[in-house]
């Protein structure tokens, strides 16, 4: 894991004081709260619906088991005792009260964490594939390229005022879990023909009330030009992105307006123009970003016969077919640990909950632990001997839920339970739709199946790239569901179409469980997944069912 | 005094160069830099703090070369002056009323963080 210089520290420590020193001005009316909001919201703080948000940035997803352990501190102390993971990696903490933002700061600064650019219009923390540094296919830790974007953008004073906010996402693999095709800019790290690593660059896909899928920027930069061909990017899109409208500000806009060729036009004109005066990148900075995120040591595990273990007891074996994924080495494998317990707020984890995962991983899976943009946490090098017993642990705290990638394993934004922007709730159509199937105990027939939900057209609950993406609306006051169905966030990314009209939210239940039991009755086999039935025979049936049945 | 100029030593008289110009954030400076290549000052207006335009209009005139006395002027907030300066600004104008509001410990204090930066130390 990245090791914190201590430069960092010291930044850090700069920005705590900066941000009471700003909170203090606000406080004696020096500035306005328009003057203080993209201070304030650069610092990852909201006013929401009942209280204050801090979101704490988790770079790239990766914490260690002291820093899991201090969030755990402060969802106690300062918090109502949980926290909620985010689609973006990071965690929220929703209760918080204005006076006591410094001191949580304050304390994330002693376990080398902060709340720096989780929000706002700047380059918002970069987030990276999960699997990072643990999956088979992988041409390079991508953690590595975001540690230094990392670096590159917090505080980047040219960039610190955009038209809007800015999402970076880079994968090192060609299974796409980070979802690049839908950010600002996706980067995926590549090998030439010639066998250098460099980047493939996608720009302008998001959510949000216009989805739209990325476009290819560049076949391949160079790693020694990232930084420069990224500030030429950012440069066209801060002179050039829309300021007039605020849901026409995003750089997506601007491609979709000015048509790709003529923004890779600028973009490019720009980066030859910037090229020859671009400093080079400290070889020694990335020599130890590098060493820092070099994989543990995997040849102490020997050969373990899992399959054997796992014929001793069927809910371990079920638990472990449905949460762990191959690893690089034979003898680890990669666990998602679900936050998604039947019924639960999805992403929650309470504090203790939060040390018991930092424990298990200080003492079994050399000490690290990823959030999933997907709400869950992950553990990505777990060896095999430890499973059983990291196994009971969980199940003992209530995390031993086996639905990873199921109908059950559902990413919702906070809706109208906290977000002062939302439309409907979603977190209770997550939780109904979690235990109706569960009753049903019909799930793993089911098999791999993503429900994602959004309390607005904002899309934070990624409802566009749902297999079933459910959309929360305000008709006239009462809440209105619409579904999409064929989302796909990964390589083979497409957004979701939508049935027709909306469901109220007594109605949406059922509405899933019919298109649900449609597929089970239809499918070719087990094997036919329900995204491959629905490439296959389409929306019309489903129309069909829904609205004319 | 009229308007108020701070640099890193703090507030001083604004005092305008022999020929200067207030630049249109709607006009790229690339188009006419011939000419503005022979003008000694150069001030890039923020409409709103909010509004980061003004910072890549000063690292794109220092990219094509400019090299006389850019300042930014306008609605920025103290906290804005390490932005100003680290994006090639060699100071900040504002008016007295501000001044009023932002006194000079403030813009000093934020001049001390100029090199509290990443950049200073991701380059070679
Ligand atoms: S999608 Fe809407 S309701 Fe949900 S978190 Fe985002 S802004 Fe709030």
């Amino acid at each position: 894991m990245y090791q914190y210089h201590d430069f960092d520290k010291d930044f850090v420590k700069d920005r705590v004081s900066e941000f009471r020193a700003i909170t203090q001005r606000r406080i004696d009316g020096v500035l306005t709260e328009e003057e203080y909001k993209p201070f304030r919201l650069q610092n990852g703080l909201y006013l929401q619906l009942h209280a204050y948000m801090l979101r704490i940035a988790i770079p790239y997803g990766t914490l260690s088991s002291r820093q899991m352990h201090k969030l755990a501190d402060i969802a106690e102390r300062w918090d109502k005792g949980y926290g909620h993971f985010t689609t973006r990696q990071n965690i929220q903490f929703n209760w918080m009260k204005l006076q006591d933002v410094g001191d949580v700061l304050e304390a994330l600064a002693q376990a080398d964490m902060h709340a720096i650019q989780t929000s706002g219009n700047c380059i918002r923390n970069v987030t990276a594939d999960h699997f990072a540094g643990a999956a088979k296919d992988e041409v390079e830790d991508p953690r590595i390229t975001a540690e230094l974007l990392r670096q590159w953008s917090t505080g980047h004073p040219e960039f610190a005022f955009l038209p809007r906010k800015f999402k970076i996402a880079v994968t090192g693999c060609r299974d796409d879990r980070a979802v690049t095709a839908f950010h600002d800019i996706g980067i995926q790290i590549i090998r030439n023909q010639a066998g250098e690593i460099g980047y493939r660059i996608l720009i302008g896909g998001g959510l949000g009330r216009t989805p739209l899928i990325g476009q290819v920027l560049s076949d391949f930069v160079p790693k020694a030009d990232l930084l420069c061909y990224l500030e030429s990017v950012m440069h066209i899109y801060n002179r050039y992105g829309r300021r007039d409208n605020k849901y026409k500000a995003r750089i997506k806009i601007l491609v979709q307006e000015n048509g790709l060729d003529e923004t890779k036009a600028q973009i490019e004109a720009h980066f030859h123009a910037i090229k020859q005066t671009h400093p080079p990148l400290s070889q020694a900075l990335v020599q130890k970003i590098t060493s820092d995120f070099a994989p543990p040591d995997f040849t102490k595990i020997g050969a373990f016969d899992l399959e054997a273990e796992c014929a001793l007891s069927p809910s371990f074996a079920r638990w472990v077919a449905q949460s762990t994924d191959k690893h690089r080495d034979d003898n680890h494998v990669i666990l998602t640990i679900s936050l998604k317990k039947h019924g639960a707020t999805p992403g929650d984890a309470t504090a203790s909950q939060m040390r018991i995962m930092a424990d298990i991983a200080k003492r079994y899976a050399y000490d690290e632990l990823r959030v999933s943009h997907e709400q869950n946490i992950i553990l990505p090098h777990v060896p095999k001997p430890h499973l059983l017993t990291i196994y009971n642990l969980l199940k003992k705290a209530e995390l031993a839920t086996a639905n990873t990638g199921l109908v059950s394993d559902i990413i919702a934004c906070p809706g109208l339970d906290y977000c002062g922007l939302a439309t409907a709730r979603s977190i209770p159509i997550a939780q109904q739709i979690a235990t109706h199937f569960d009753t049903l105990k019909s799930e793993y027939d089911i098999g791999p199946l993503k429900i994602k939900i959004s309390g607005c057209i904002n899309a934070c609950g990624h409802h566009h790239v749902g297999h079933i993406g459910i959309l929360g609306l305000d008709r006239a006051g009462v809440e209105n569901y619409q579904i999409t169905l064929g989302g796909d966030g990964t390589q083979d990314a497409a957004i979701g179409q939508r049935t027709g009209p909306g469901f109220s939210f007594d109605e949406i239940v059922g509405a899933i469980d019919k298109i649900i039991a449609h597929y089970l009755a239809k499918r070719t086999s087990r094997d036919e997944t329900f995204l491959d039935y629905y490439k296959r025979v389409g929306m019309t049936p489903f129309k069909d069912l829904l609205y004319h049945d | 005094m009229t308007d108020i100029y701070i640099t890193d030593t703090g507030f001083a008289p604004y005092v305008a160069a022999s020929s200067t110009i207030t630049l249109s954030l709607e006009e790229a400076p690339e188009s006419y830099y011939e000419t503005l290549r022979t003008i000694d000052e150069v001030l890039i207006p923020f409409a709103t703090s909010a509004d980061g335009r003004g910072f890549s209009i000063a690292r794109a005139l220092r990219h094509l070369g400019y090299e006389g006395r850019v300042i930014a002027v306008g609605a920025l907030v103290s906290d804005q002056y390490r932005h100003a300066r680290q994006s090639g600004c060699d100071g900040v104008l504002i008016t007295k009323a501000q001044a009023a509001k932002m006194p000079e410990s403030h813009w000093l204090q934020q001049a001390q963080r100029v090199e509290t930066t990443y950049s200073t130390r991701i380059y070679a």
